[in-house]
């Protein structure tokens, strides 16, 4: 393609043209981020910045005159039992689901990476959980775990295993172990699919080399392909924590929260005390009490991607 | 000094900056659509002439009713006899319950949203500041109706001001299996709460059904059973000034002892995890024998099981040493002060609770949704079925979050919150009367500042 090559004189105090702003590098990088920047601040900084904001005043939905609080609607909730006892349901859901999602999805990614027939078949269907949307498969657990219609219960009694099914939601240890099981089930396959492309990176000739000096199975694994796929693990167990500590369908659907307050995470107690109660202003500080262990999870990983590249 | 530009024939036709140059006119001109085009909305109402609807454009925002022909009724028969007469493009928003409140606290806080808003229980007084004052529409419904009834009243009355117009009452009434009472020995439902343990119980053993009741976290059974429950033997959440807290006292603790008796004989602890759907369902595949319920249950037998129908007897809950209560889910018509013409959505009200028109709305319901004035009771009466006749006490009987105080934003925060239910459902779960109370004391001092 031949290049034409123009040059026009510009007076010294002559402004740039926007197409000459354009061409500099400099301008173009900012003016193509912007609108990223635009889409970022308005979904995610603005809500952020808004929060914040109400979670130090006493906005309610009821009031038109809004004061400044302090800290006052964090120091009301540690005084609240149920807000106490969403922590600890917080805590226990995240801590549980995560470590099953992580020993399952690497049982599944080492499984799916050998060679076997239908694998591709395997691995479509091994994302189903993951593709389908969140608030559809919480009902398809809803009717699973239905305290009349349950299928579970009904295999236990048929089976004879008891004379009667479990009360999956409508006792607080069960409607935990339910919502527990369904995020398992509905995030395994992240973790599966995105270990399976780290063990994909893993040179065979290194494991065959150990084979050769006589390591085993096991010793393959922990000694060569462990250490090789931690910075994929890591950087899924940081995603994973902060989507499952956030979670909010899955409850929402199953539970709202229930029985007696036995499964409310902060984000279905946020949504109960600000919507349904009206009181924007602590609700805005109970989302926020997730704040602090997001924000770790997100210092760890970016530290951990900038070591990785340098 | 020089400047130097280097393009080639491509370039010209789409560089990259004509490219942004293009994105951005897109941009510009997707942004500025809406707000270029001729606006629509409704003529002004004159202060003092007729309400001009002609060319309104008016978005009403609805639950989705449990009985489907009441939503019919909105979609159709409201549309094709008042909305297209009148010219006024009509949009109407069908909801489910459970996710109404969201939908009107997003539209109040960011003021737009609905014209007319279904508000339930005592919402208006947790939204009264953002809602317009519809006395004059009240006032005249009321008037035309033969009067409201008190709790249809005070759930739409904020200090003296209507934020509300009262549209309906959701009667709940114990649907029950006659036949298998009296295979358990019993002529008649039972009248107190202690008869219904014992009479449970005896139903439970002769036919392994069990009495159904939800308990969980969802806006309509579980409250309408507990509330009552807890008034029937004098408990409450504060005293009559709404000043001081009351729910830690031998009336709750009798209440929540005689629950648990109830709960352990007659029920079944599945029902800690029953929606407003659950005991519909359970009631339908006659897995239970009884539960409170609007007359949703026996409307949908009448058709897809009429032998259920017939066998299906319905009454109102018992009584405890203290009489008999009853909440049914109420509803009011809103005009949130957004709504910067607000002639043409009270003129939609009007027409809607005149009796005229909600006699035949309630013709259509077959009565699910009660008027909130006296006239619907007696001469707008829409079901020959004497098995509704105790539907005609609701209007009456019921009472309101927060009684026997007035409603306010405290006790309808408490009832969003689930504070009475929860506290039942713990006493269920195992939890002593007392720490249960002591549990509900901790939330009512927090959301009623006390």
């Amino acid at each position: 393609m031949r290049a034409e090559t123009r040059e026009r004189p510009v007076t010294a105090g002559q402004l740039p043209t926007i197409g000459e702003l354009l061409d500099r590098q400099g301008v173009l990088a900012y003016v193509l981020l912007l609108p990223g920047l635009l889409i970022l601040t308005a979904f995610i900084g603005w809500p952020f910045v808004t929060s914040l904001w109400l979670s130090v005043t006493d906005q309610s939905v009821s009031t038109s005159v809004v004061r400044f609080v302090g800290l006052e609607n964090f120091t009301d909730e540690l005084r609240s039992q149920i807000f106490l006892q969403t922590l600890r349901n917080t805590f226990v859901y995240t801590g549980v689901t995560v470590v099953f999602k992580l020993a399952f999805g690497l049982g599944l990614a080492v499984l799916m990476n050998q060679s076997f027939r239908l694998k591709n078949l395997a691995r479509a269907a091994l994302l189903l959980p993951w593709i389908v949307p969140t608030a559809l498969s919480a009902i398809a657990w809803l009717w699973l775990f239905d305290a009349t219609f349950s299928v579970f219960n009904w295999a236990i009694v048929r089976s004879g295993l008891a004379d009667r099914g479990i009360n999956w939601l409508g006792e607080g240890q069960w409607a935990m172990t339910s919502i527990i099981i369904a995020n398992i089930w509905r995030g395994t396959p992240f973790f599966a699919i995105s270990i399976l492309a780290g063990l994909q990176t893993v040179d065979r000739e290194l494991l065959d080399a150990a084979a050769v000096d006589g390591a085993s199975l096991w010793q393959r694994f922990w000694r060569i392909t462990i250490p090789l796929i931690r910075p994929v693990l890591l950087i899924v167990l940081l995603f994973s924590t902060v989507q499952t500590i956030s979670d909010f369908q899955l409850v929402y659907v199953l539970t709202r929260g229930g029985p007696a307050n036995s499964t409310h995470l902060l984000g279905t107690l946020a949504y109960d005390v600000a919507v349904r109660a009206g009181q924007l202003s602590q609700g805005a500080a109970i989302s926020l009490y997730m704040f602090p262990v997001l924000i770790v999870c997100v210092v760890a990983l970016l530290v951990y991607m900038r070591r990785s590249s340098t | 000094m020089l400047r130097r530009e280097i393009t080639t024939p491509t370039d010209r036709l789409f560089s990259r900056r004509r490219f942004i140059y293009y994105s951005a006119a897109f941009a510009a001109a997707v942004a500025c659509g809406p707000a270029a085009a001729p606006a629509t909305g409704a003529p002004a109402a004159s202060a003092s002439g007729p309400v001009q609807l002609k060319g309104t454009k008016l978005n009403l925002l609805h639950w989705t009713s449990f009985v489907p022909d009441e939503d019919k009724w909105f979609k159709e028969t409201l549309v094709n006899d008042w909305a297209k007469p009148n010219g006024v493009d009509l949009t109407i928003e069908l909801v489910a319950a459970n996710e109404a409140q969201p939908k009107i606290v997003a539209a109040l806080q960011a003021g737009g949203g609905p014209d007319v808003m279904l508000l339930q229980w005592t919402w208006a007084h947790l939204y009264a500041d953002k809602l317009s004052d519809v006395g004059t529409v009240a006032e005249k419904v009321g008037s035309d109706g033969g009067g409201f009834y008190d709790a249809a009243k005070q759930n739409a009355q904020v200090q003296g001001v209507w934020r509300a117009v009262p549209f309906g009452i959701t009667g709940n009434a114990v649907h029950y299996r006659e036949s298998l009472l009296k295979q358990a020995g019993a002529d008649k439902f039972p009248a107190t709460w202690s008869d219904l343990a014992k009479v449970g119980a005896d139903v439970k053993a002769k036919t392994k059904l069990f009495y159904g009741q939800a308990t969980g976290h969802s806006f309509g059974d579980p409250p309408t059973f507990l509330n009552p429950f807890l008034w029937s033997f004098g408990g409450s959440e504060t005293d009559e000034t709404g000043k001081k807290l009351a729910v830690n006292s031998a009336a709750t603790k009798d209440a929540l002892v005689a629950f648990k008796d109830l709960f352990d004989k007659a029920a079944d602890p599945q029902c800690l995890s029953w929606d407003d759907s659950s005991n519909n369902r359970a009631y339908a595949a006659k897995q239970i024998w009884g539960t409170l319920n609007g007359a949703s249950i026996y409307l949908t037998a009448v058709t897809a099981d009429p032998d259920l129908a017939k066998d299906t007897q319905l009454v109102l809950l018992p009584a405890g040493p203290k009489g008999q209560f009853s909440l049914g889910t109420p509803f009011q018509y809103a005009i949130p002060k957004y709504v910067k013409d607000p002639g043409p959505a009270r003129e939609l009200v009007s027409y809607v609770m005149s009796p005229k028109t909600y006699g035949g709305f309630m013709k259509a319901g077959k009565g699910y949704t009660l008027a909130p004035y006296k006239k619907g009771e007696g001469e707008l009466w829409p079901s020959s079925d004497p098995k509704f006749d105790p539907f005609k006490k609701i209007g009456t009987l019921t009472k309101w979050y927060g009684y026997p105080a007035p409603p306010s934003p405290a006790a309808a925060e408490s009832g969003s919150k689930y504070i009475v239910v929860d506290m039942f459902a713990k006493a269920a779960q195992g939890d002593t009367p007392e720490s249960a109370m002591s549990w509900a004391e901790g939330e009512l001092k927090k959301i009623y500042k006390l």
